[in-house]
């Protein structure tokens, strides 16, 4: 254990002990050192907002501060936050050395003449002449604005989306791409968004751990302790408070590892678990029935319509949002079917009826067979018994049902919603099985269940208003109502609207690539589109290609601009992606970073971002957090090198687009009215940005604080000072927003139906628009599909062949922090398990392979073939190799991160799902083998 | 006068390492020593125990234990390690020779050394703010410099499970007085005789 090497260290004092004074001694007792002169300024307290994943902690930065200069000392939690309640993690932790990471890039660059994309050949250059660059090639290819793409990445789509939207608007481009979304957490939210219509583009609500009694997790190890804080800390505090918890998780994950039950269960089959648990909680009555007759459309009557549920009363209409005049439920009272209002959070209300969970046996209705959405829930898992479960997913049957028996009999009881994890075609299936058990236990806007976020509740009684007065009764008042809109709403509101429609006026008649790429897939390979496609990148390689086409037009990209994402890496398909930057149909890449990522390799011109440190930003609600408090950001650096924020840039390149005339009067019109801030003074200071006076995130700031300020009944200087002081205003409690406004008790949720939906009316709707899926089944189904060619579900690996499982460490997010120098020491004091592949001791033994083994593993389906080595633990099945993600970068200039662990953008392919676009991540096997 | 001790609830430990993290920003521990392994006051060590699928996970968080009788301290040839008013354990760098007999006596392995290639990248990477001037023998302080201003040390104040509770032992209504005096928390190793004041839950 003791170190017994004296390096250096000996040599320097035996150098000392020989009259080489080197120490200096004095009386005085200290740490440090007291005659060591101390750097001259004051400290002062900043409070800012973590940037280091979409959890977006409250911390207060100390910050030595002399005259103008700035320097960041410290970062701790806001104590004041009930958010993340005073703490951070790791990577909160280590924010100064992101920005002052030796690897940064300070200035911009442009690509060498006659150099290659991808060879790295750069000279510096000033700020003008990279514009002067990008004008040149726009003017030269005659770019239009749809012809560009926007890469809006981590920190874009989680911190600076009103800057995304306010470019798109400004120069009228359709084109953003919001992923790593797509890829992070899309598919995962997806079951739950339809199921409780939750869904703010990265984070979505809270669980009030606190008070749970039962918590099962199915996977999600990343929103628990892998680590997201504000979760992290409700878990804590519900253990503490003696909450029971089970963790579904192929490897002991970080939770799995602090739960009550680990059900190592066989990667794939998390949605026959879940089934079998729907089953045994209706089976035996464990169930709420008062909410679900009251609050949810677990009543409403239901028919076939070709092989498909479809609701009675429900609009057919493809073209429109699926808001209905009304639905039907059987009324157990009077024996008759009854009419309920098609938008609303409660089917009784003041009536005397009793909506049946249950229809009466060969009840009909407008001449067909009618049953409740119950009624087809329960005929989805009667067969789902325990025993047939516990085979598919390879565990005891006794798990299955304790699991059942604590969800059901205790209160409060919930299911986490869900995070990344290893991906397969059926994922929002089993996610939409995971939120109706969490429905069925009465876990919605609950003491101990899932809480909607002050945003929601705010959006929802000013939609539900408008929409009760009649004034949406013109299309375009609900296309705009429903885009502005929270939650799952706001969503379909802006993709079917604005985005696919191709009739936005904003965008001059075009629609997204998507829908030229949908079109393109039907008409060629009669394929279906991928409906739930908000800013996903599905087409983007058939739009540089110059497949696509549109009202008869070539739709080609000719431009992509790459804000804070790595597509390299962050959207799998590592070939896919390099072979499209190189195509020479991309007249102009552009990439904006904070790092050399992979990405920036491929670029003609990088502009250099500030981080979060440096920067102010507009006035945010504290994201998904269960009380309502108002915070901003304050800078804490002064400038590093000749770097401008990201948000400047879009200004910036809307000019370029437009030939010095961007359009900030629309860009402001777009801001105002996702924000609810003063329509004159955004269009004020959107100008002054436009023009170059003031960064576009001091226009925000300033615009926030004079809109927020008044509502405050404060001045924005009182209201800046008050910011400045705690960080975060508290406004409202927890307990007060679900008195005032509990959802769906008092206000619709945003769904459709307005009621939390066991049978989701936009999958309905999809059925309609898109054709019949499994894959959006409006209630729930089991798709057998398989692993690879003949691999069905009870498929099992046999010599060399194992399942693949992958996640994330605590102290990463994916790949954007893997070269923070503080970080990756962390990591790599336990390297093994982080770099290499997971292997069970007896797979190990029986392929002959030691710790540390090198292998090549190969994904079957694909044919990929990566290096690696092994790391043998019992953390792990048998039958899976489990490996991190967070690793695999190749730019060499990253000194700390480059060439690291494994990049798994070279085991997976870019191979879309078929309900959110997101990366198959997990279907398919490897073959392990030494070398 | 005070007497500073700690409280590691082994169960609630998440194994994020925010606490490594956290200490290593104030104190400018070199996390950059021997190709980024890194010298660490406070470490979070992986346990993993038992057969597939009874198999357990543990994350072990140590720090020095600031013994009232500690073996580091009697051997130091130059008092440079010395107990302070409220029980910390400390070291005066400017008396500090290097010897490095403490670290050799110290059962619980809280101390390493600060060695003069660390002070350079401590310099590379904190600019002027860099803390460490002169090579010596380092170990936690309980961020004693954090405690004259009034904030807790910086591994448990941000320790998101809870499982790092700070406080004084003599505060009998304060929330670790109540867990050692409970005999909830015990301290590792109690036979050796150091008598520390960090208690474990285990």
């Amino acid at each position: 254990m003791v170190s017994l090497n004296r390096r250096n260290f000996l040599k320097l004092s035996s150098l000392a002990a020989g009259g080489l004074m080197f120490f200096k001694p004095t009386a005085k007792a200290s740490i440090y050192t007291p005659h060591w002169k101390k750097p001259a300024g004051k400290i002062k307290y900043l409070p800012n907002i973590c940037s280091y994943c979409s959890t977006a902690c409250d911390i207060v930065v100390r910050t030595r501060v002399n005259g103008k200069f700035m320097k960041p000392q410290k970062i701790d939690g806001n104590e004041k936050s009930t958010y993340n309640r005073g703490r951070i993690c790791a990577r909160g932790q280590s924010g100064p050395r992101t920005v002052y990471n030796p690897d940064r890039i300070k200035y911009p660059l442009i690509r060498v003449e006659g150099s290659e994309r991808g060879e790295w050949k750069f000279k510096k250059a000033t700020w003008k002449e990279a514009m002067d660059y990008i004008r040149k090639k726009i003017e030269e290819n005659k770019i239009q604005p749809h012809e560009v793409a926007v890469f809006a990445g981590q920190r874009a789509c989680a911190y600076e989306k009103l800057g995304v939207f306010a470019f798109s608007a400004s120069i009228g481009c359709p084109n953003i791409v919001g992923s790593p979304m797509q890829h992070c957490v899309m598919a995962e939210h997806a079951g739950a968004d339809v199921t409780v219509g939750t869904m703010i583009t990265h984070d979505e609500l809270l669980v009030d751990m606190d008070n749970t009694k039962v918590l099962l997790t199915v996977g999600s190890n990343a929103a628990i302790a892998g680590i997201s804080v504000s979760r992290a800390v409700r878990f804590a505090k519900g253990r503490q408070n003696k909450m029971t918890v089970i963790a579904l998780d192929p490897r002991l994950s970080e939770t799995a590892a602090k739960a009550d039950k680990w059900i190592p269960i066989k990667p794939g089959s998390d949605m026959a678990f879940l089934m079998a648990i729907i089953r045994l909680l209706i089976k035996n009555g464990w169930y709420e029935d008062e909410f679900l007759r009251r609050h949810t459309n677990a009543p409403f009557l239901i028919y076939d319509n070709n092989g498909a549920p479809f609701a009675f009363g429900q609009n057919t209409n493809p073209d429109q949002f699926p808001f209905s005049q009304n639905y039907y439920v059987y009324d157990e009272i009077s024996g008759e079917v009854v009419p309920v209002d098609g938008f609303t959070n409660d089917n009784i209300g003041n009536k005397k009826i009793k909506p049946a969970l249950f229809a009466p046996k060969d009840l009909t209705f407008q001449g067909k067979p009618a049953k409740t959405a119950f009624d087809y829930l329960w005929e989805t898992v009667k067969d789902a018994t325990p025993e047939w479960a516990a085979k598919v997913c390879d565990i005891p049957k006794e798990d299955i049902e304790e699991t059942a028996e604590l969800l059901g009999r205790i209160r409060p009881a919930t299911v986490h919603p869900g995070w990344m994890d290893g991906r397969y075609e059926d994922v929002v299936q089993s996610r939409k099985a995971a939120a109706i058990i969490n429905v069925l236990v009465g876990g919605v806007d609950s003491v101990g269940g899932w809480v909607f976020n002050p945003e929601d509740r705010e959006g929802m009684e000013r939609f539900t208003k408008a929409y009760k007065s009649g004034k949406l009764n013109n299309p375009m008042a609900l296309m705009m109502a429903t885009a502005m809109a929270p939650g799952l709403l706001g969503v379909i509101g802006k993709l079917e609207g604005m985005m696919l429609s191709g009739k936005f006026p904003l965008f001059r008649g075009y629609p997204h690539f998507n829908r030229a790429y949908y079109d393109y897939q039907k008409e060629k390979y009669g394929k279906k589109a991928i409906p739930f496609s908000l800013f996903i990148n599905a087409g983007f390689q058939e739009a540089v290609e110059g497949k696509l086409k549109w009202n008869g037009k070539p739709y080609q990209i000719k431009f992509a601009y790459i804000y804070s994402t790595n597509p390299l890496k962050d959207y799998f398909g590592y070939k896919t992606w390099a072979d499209t930057f190189k195509n020479p149909n991309l007249k102009l890449v552009v990439v904006d970073d904070i790092l050399p990522s992979d990405v920036a390799a491929f670029a003609d011109v990088i502009l250099p971002d500030k981080t979060y440190l440096e920067k102010y930003s507009g006035i945010w609600i504290q994201g998904p957090n269960s009380d309502l408090g108002l915070r901003m950001r304050f800078p804490s650096v002064s400038q590093i090198g000749d770097t401008k924020g990201g948000d400047e840039v879009f200004c910036m390149l809307s000019n370029a687009l437009s030939h010095g005339r961007g359009d900030y009067g629309s860009a402001a019109m777009i801001v105002s009215q996702f924000t609810g801030w003063d329509m004159g003074k955004t269009m004020k200071e959107l100008a002054l940005a436009w023009k170059g006076k003031k960064p576009l995130y001091k226009a925000f700031r300033d615009t926030a604080l004079y809109t927020v300020s008044k509502k405050l009944g404060m001045t924005p200087k009182q209201l800046e000072e008050t910011l400045e002081k705690k960080g975060v205003l508290p406004l409202k409690t927890k307990e007060e927003l679900m008195e005032e406004a509990g959802m769906p008790y008092k206000l619709p949720v945003p769904t459709f139906s307005g009621r939390v939906e066991i049978y989701s009316t936009l999958f309905g709707h999809f059925n309609m628009k898109y054709g019949v899926d499994p894959h959006w089944h409006p209630i729930l189904t089991y798709i057998d599909w398989e692993y690879k060619k003949g691999a069905k579900r009870d498929y099992k690996p046999t010599g060399n062949e194992f399942f693949f499982a992958y996640g994330k460490v605590p102290e990463m997010t994916y790949l954007t922090t893997a070269d923070n120098p503080l970080l990756h020491s962390l990591v790599e004091r336990h390297k093994d398990e982080n770099y290499g592949f997971w292997m069970n001791p007896k797979a190990a033994e029986r392929l002959g392979l030691k710790e540390g083994d090198k292998i090549e593993v190969e994904n079957t389906v694909s044919g990929q073939k990566i290096r690696s080595f092994v790391h043998i633990t019992e953390m792990v099945r048998e039958d899976t190799v489990y490996v991190m993600s967070d690793f695999g970068l190749d730019n060499k200039l990253l000194k700390y991160g480059s060439g690291k662990g494994v990049d798994l953008g070279r085991l997976i392919p870019h191979r879309l799902g078929p309900v959110t676009g997101s990366v198959l991540s997990c279907q398919f096997t490897v073959k392990v083998r030494k070398i | 006068m005070a007497r500073y001790g700690m409280v590691m609830n082994v169960h609630a430990c998440l194994g994020c390492r925010a606490c490594m993290a956290a200490c290593s920003e104030w104190n400018q521990t070199p996390f950059w020593a021997e190709d980024f392994k890194g010298k660490w006051r406070t470490r979070v060590t992986e346990i993993e125990e038992g057969k597939f699928p009874e198999v357990k996970r543990y994350f072990f968080p140590t720090i020095c234990m600031h013994c009232e009788n500690p073996p580091c301290h009697s051997v130091c040839p130059t008092e440079a390690t010395y107990i302070n008013k409220d029980g910390i354990v400390l070291i005066d760098y400017d008396l500090c020779l290097g010897c490095g007999y403490c670290i050799e006596a110290c059962p619980y392995d809280a101390r390493y050394e600060y060695e003069l290639d660390d002070l350079k990248q401590d310099e590379f990477y904190f600019g002027e703010d860099a803390r460490h001037h002169q090579a010596h023998v380092d170990k936690c302080t309980f961020c004693v410099d954090r405690l004259a201003e009034g904030i807790e040390p910086s591994c448990s104040a941000t320790c998101v499970g809870h499982a790092r509770i700070f406080g004084d032992l003599d505060d009998p209504k304060s929330e670790i007085a109540q867990l050692v005096s409970t005999g909830k928390a015990k301290p590792l190793g109690e036979y050796m005789g150091a008598k520390p004041k960090v208690y474990y839950i285990k």
